[in-house]
């Protein structure tokens, strides 16, 4: 029997071809995997514990997806379509309108004791339009770390001005306070001086209706610390971040840089020896207050298509209670949000959990929102270019800024 | 041993490569049906008999050598322009990303929320009747029922028995699942409600947890409107992907759905004046940016092609020197020159002893950009114009100077128009380059200054590939569709003139 050359050929490729599929082809796991995606700090941290878990949620085999950046993650969570998507999400609850807008987040429901144990505004800010989506675990902050080169940390603002301006006039210096991470790390220097956002109802929700950003209290203080006699910015106050101001003070010229524990290592390795505390206030009374981010675990949308969402409740629920709390605390060393297991946790983490108590809800959907030309951040940097780069007045400055941010925020509250 | 004769081993490894091949596509193709992807499922299985067949085959010579570059041009280039050109025709930004059904599914299932009364459920999986169903026990008031997907019966006491937190184990007429049952009920306990009333359900929170869900959001039968039992307010589709609030448009309800709209992003672009603004601005200055910095590019590249095409002393090493921006990472230069150009800590401004804020004005930034992009750029003009100065033929310079020209004349009037024809192909390619040029821009001034404070959202150094950018993903809210309509009108500028630039090579080509 005579067999065609390119029908043997065709024979031996599908043959191939078979045996690299046998071998290829996915064997399916007992129990259902619910996919959980996170960045490469928290999956360092929690496979370790977690990856394979079949106790956090009963019935369901948990596997961790490690992404070699938060950046990373959040682009192949764009792209992400019901096959390829996780079932479940580490990420800041920045991420929650985006993602509920989306109709990628899983709704939730909280019992009467999860209620009780998360403090309701980072609750709060891991929900859009009433509704909740995920459940916050850790909370992202920052201090105020002083060059103790330059002596003790200063009480007042007033002495932190001094203080620059001795170092100044005597060339060691070219900058006072740095905001470390932007316009972000900037609202302890507004605050510090009697600005800031919004203001605070007295059952502590935002009243949005109170835009602080520039008060009379600021603009006075602003005008008379932050600005030399040009009109322009007197270098006391730098606002560009890490790679900007950031330099200047691990180079040991700058009195102060306000981050947060990330960047503590550049800053021990760089030799600057310092404390850490807020940023004093004009009058030394009260205290500055920092954005309070915070990390937060969601369920998504995919988990429905997956079969696996009830699953991903039960594992939810994991993270809401203080044993799950507990042992992301104790992986993470991150400040964790659970109220009730302060007594549980090693020094450094409680250090920073301290720190945390003093900082402002980050409401994303307000400082995000754009209804008035700009958000929270792009008006900050817009703000201070204006006032104290091209010396255009401070009261005018923040006012426009003012303007804008008091138009987002009307649009962005309702969707609280 | 026929095996080890060239022809042999040929085939040997051609089989082997297609069932490589063929192996990997049947692979995506299994991934692709696996989650509902026809199309993709579709065009893998075309691409797969297509290359059996064209590899199989004694008939399909040339298409052997066409063949991978065909399918690789159809996936990267052809499928990006097509889809990008689709969804530039719809309304396809943050909150409107999924389809009209996934959006109705995840409003249906936003709209149930909790009970006011806060109740909640421990939870017994099962069967009655032959029916799955759930015993529950009020964890509050401990008040036991025992329900299904058609009905809901509150237990009388002794028709059940409770462990010792009061918590129900089992029914009369109702039987616990195994462990294993358990195991395997995701695939119904999900999609499993049971009706309390006309508007409120239990729906599991877990396998052993459940809680009473009131439905806020009630849809009429074509899922048209959806009337909030909680507000009153009535919401209506608006046609351009969302339930809005009939008397409040302000009042949006999300998810939305990806809506066709066709005009929307084009029109917008010139009639919105939040989106003409920055639109015509930006376009103003993409045009201005490319052809300055051609223009510049090419006067300095000639010029110095002509100089060095003069026998001076070190000739080569000059040469080598003025291709060295050339052959550094482009990227590197750029950031390089940020730092220098920095109003703060810049080396410009420590070596002038000024404090000019180089990238936070609008016209000094711009400035700074045609400066940037002329130190990367020249060299290539320096080298093409050296090939082109080198290929003009001798014997018309030598006969104008026999007619009597001067040097000048027969630079501006022989040589540059020469000069002019021969490289305008390659102008017009470098203009259409920079009409894109992503890096120089968002690498150096990310597209600013912005003046937030005055109302604009374009900065003063964007050009339309950066503005597309950050339209699409400059922020938290993303306008993809718009995005993809400024690349469509960028493709039909960039394709027009890469069309004039073909068919003036063609007219080269006939001389």
């Amino acid at each position: 029997m005579k067999i065609r050359k390119n029908g043997l050929a065709a024979g031996i490729a599908a043959a191939a071809t078979a045996a690299m599929l046998v071998v290829g082809l996915p064997a399916h796991a007992a129990n259902p995997t619910i996919n959980i995606w996170m960045d490469d700090q928290r999956g360092a941290q929690l496979s370790p514990i977690w990856d394979g878990s079949t106790t956090i949620a009963p019935g369901y085999t948990i596997k961790i997806t490690t992404f070699a950046s938060r950046d990373a993650m959040i682009s192949a969570w764009d792209k992400a379509s019901s096959a390829s998507g996780p079932d479940m999400m580490f990420d800041a609850v920045s991420s929650t309108t985006g993602a509920a807008k989306n109709g990628k987040a899983l709704p939730i429901v909280l019992t009467a004791q999860q209620k009780a144990e998360l403090p309701a505004a980072a609750l709060g800010a891991a929900s859009y339009q009433g509704v909740q989506y995920g459940i916050p675990v850790d909370v992202d902050t920052t201090t105020m770390y002083w060059n103790t080169a330059f002596g003790k940390a200063p009480k007042t603002f007033a002495d932190l001005a001094a203080t620059f301006q001795k170092y100044k006039k005597a060339g060691k210096v070219t900058t006072g306070i740095c905001a470390g991470d932007g316009t972000w790390g900037a609202l302890p220097v507004l605050t510090a001086l009697g600005g800031g956002a919004w203001g605070t109802k007295a059952d502590g929700t935002p009243d949005v209706s109170k835009v602080l950003f520039n008060s009379p209290a600021f603009v006075k203080n602003a005008s008379k610390y932050l600005v030399d006699s040009k009109g322009k910015g007197n270098g006391l106050f730098a606002w560009d971040g890490w790679d900007g101001c950031g330099q200047t003070f691990v180079k040991g010229q700058a009195l102060a840089i306000n981050t947060g524990s990330w960047r503590l290592g550049a800053i021990i390795d760089a030799g600057i020896n310092y404390t850490l505390q807020p940023v004093p206030t004009v009058d030394g009374k009260g205290t500055s207050r920092q954005w309070s981010g915070f990390g937060s675990v969601f369920g998504t949308s995919y988990s429905k298509d997956h079969g696996v969402d009830l699953g991903v409740k039960a594992a939810l629920s994991y993270f809401a209670s203080q044993k799950g709390a507990l042992a992301y605390a104790t992986a993470t060393k991150r400040p964790p949000v659970n109220s009730k297991i302060g007594s549980h946790l090693s020094a450094d983490v409680a250090g920073f959990a301290n720190a945390a108590k003093t900082g402002a809800v980050q409401i994303d959907t307000l400082l995000g929102d754009n209804a008035g030309g700009a958000n929270w951040y792009d008006v900050l940097g817009s703000t201070f270019t204006a006032a104290f780069t091209k010396g255009l007045g401070v009261k005018a400055s923040f006012d426009k800024g003012a303007a804008i941010l008091k138009a987002d925020w009307a649009d962005g509250f309702p969707k609280l | 041993m026929n095996l080890l004769k060239p022809s042999a081993l040929a085939a040997v490894i051609k089989v082997f490569l297609l069932a490589v091949a063929t192996a990997l596509l049947v692979w995506m193709i299994y991934t692709a049906v696996l989650a509902s992807d026809w199309v993709v499922a579709g065009t893998l299985a075309l691409v797969l008999i297509g290359a059996n067949y064209v590899y199989f085959s004694k008939r399909a010579v040339a298409s052997k050598f066409l063949f991978p570059g065909t399918v690789l041009l159809v996936i990267f280039v052809i499928v990006p322009i097509v889809y990008t050109a689709w969804m530039s025709v719809y309304n396809y930004k943050t909150g409107n990303e999924i389809t009209k059904d996934q959006a109705i599914t995840q409003l249906k299932q936003v709209g149930l929320v909790p009970d006011p009364s806060g109740t909640t459920y421990d939870m017994v999986l099962g069967k009655a009747n032959g029916k799955d169903a759930v015993l529950l026990t009020n964890q509050a008031t401990h008040e036991v029922s025992l329900g299904d997907a058609a009905s809901y019966k509150i237990l009388t006491p002794g028709s059940y028995t409770t462990d010792k937190n009061q918590k129900a184990i089992s029914a009369t007429g109702f039987v616990a699942d195994s462990p294993s049952e358990i195991a395997a009920a995701s695939s119904w306990l999900s999609t499993f409600s049971v009706p309390v009333s006309a508007d409120r359900y239990v729906t599991p929170q877990g396998a052993d947890v459940a809680a009473l869900m009131h439905e806020k959001f009630q849809f009429n039968k074509d899922n048209t409107q959806i009337q909030d039992s909680v507000t009153g307010v009535l919401y209506v589709d608006n046609g351009n992907g969302n339930f809005v609030s009939k008397k409040d448009a302000a009042n949006i309800l999300y998810p939305g759905w990806r809506q066709f709209n066709p005009a929307q992003n084009y029109l917008g672009l010139f009639t919105d004046p939040k989106l003409s603004g920055p639109f015509i601005g930006v376009f103003v200055w993409t045009i201005a940016f490319a052809f300055i910095t051609v223009l510049m590019m090419w006067a300095v590249g000639l010029t110095l092609a002509i100089a060095m095409d003069k026998k001076i002393r070190f000739r080569n090493f000059y040469r080598a020197i003025l291709i060295l921006p050339y052959a550094m990472p482009a990227f590197m230069s750029i950031l390089i020159w940020g730092g220098i150009f920095n109003g703060d800590y810049g080396a410009l401004n420590n070596l002038l002893g000024t404090h000019v804020q180089w990238l936070n004005d609008p016209w000094l930034a711009r400035g700074v950009i045609l400066t940037v992009n002329l130190w990367l750029g020249f060299p290539y003009f320096y080298l093409i114009s050296t090939g082109a100065l080198q290929a003009l033929p001798t014997d018309i310079e030598e006969a104008a100077e026999i007619d009597g020209a001067s040097g000048s004349q027969i630079f501006w009037r022989i040589k540059l128009p020469l000069l002019f024809q021969i490289l305008s192909p390659l102008l017009i390619a470098s203009f259409a380059f920079n009409f894109n040029n992503f890096n120089i821009v968002y690498l150096l001034t990310k597209g600013g200054p912005t003046d937030v404070l005055n109302g604009q959202t374009a900065g003063a150094t964007d050009i339309l590939i950066t503005y597309a950018y950050k339209t699409a993903f400059g922020s938290n809210e993303q306008n993809l569709g718009l995005a993809c309509a400024i690349s469509v009108v960028m493709f039909v500028i960039v394709g027009a003139l890469s069309m004039w630039s073909l068919k003036r090579s063609r007219v080269l080509e006939e001389m």
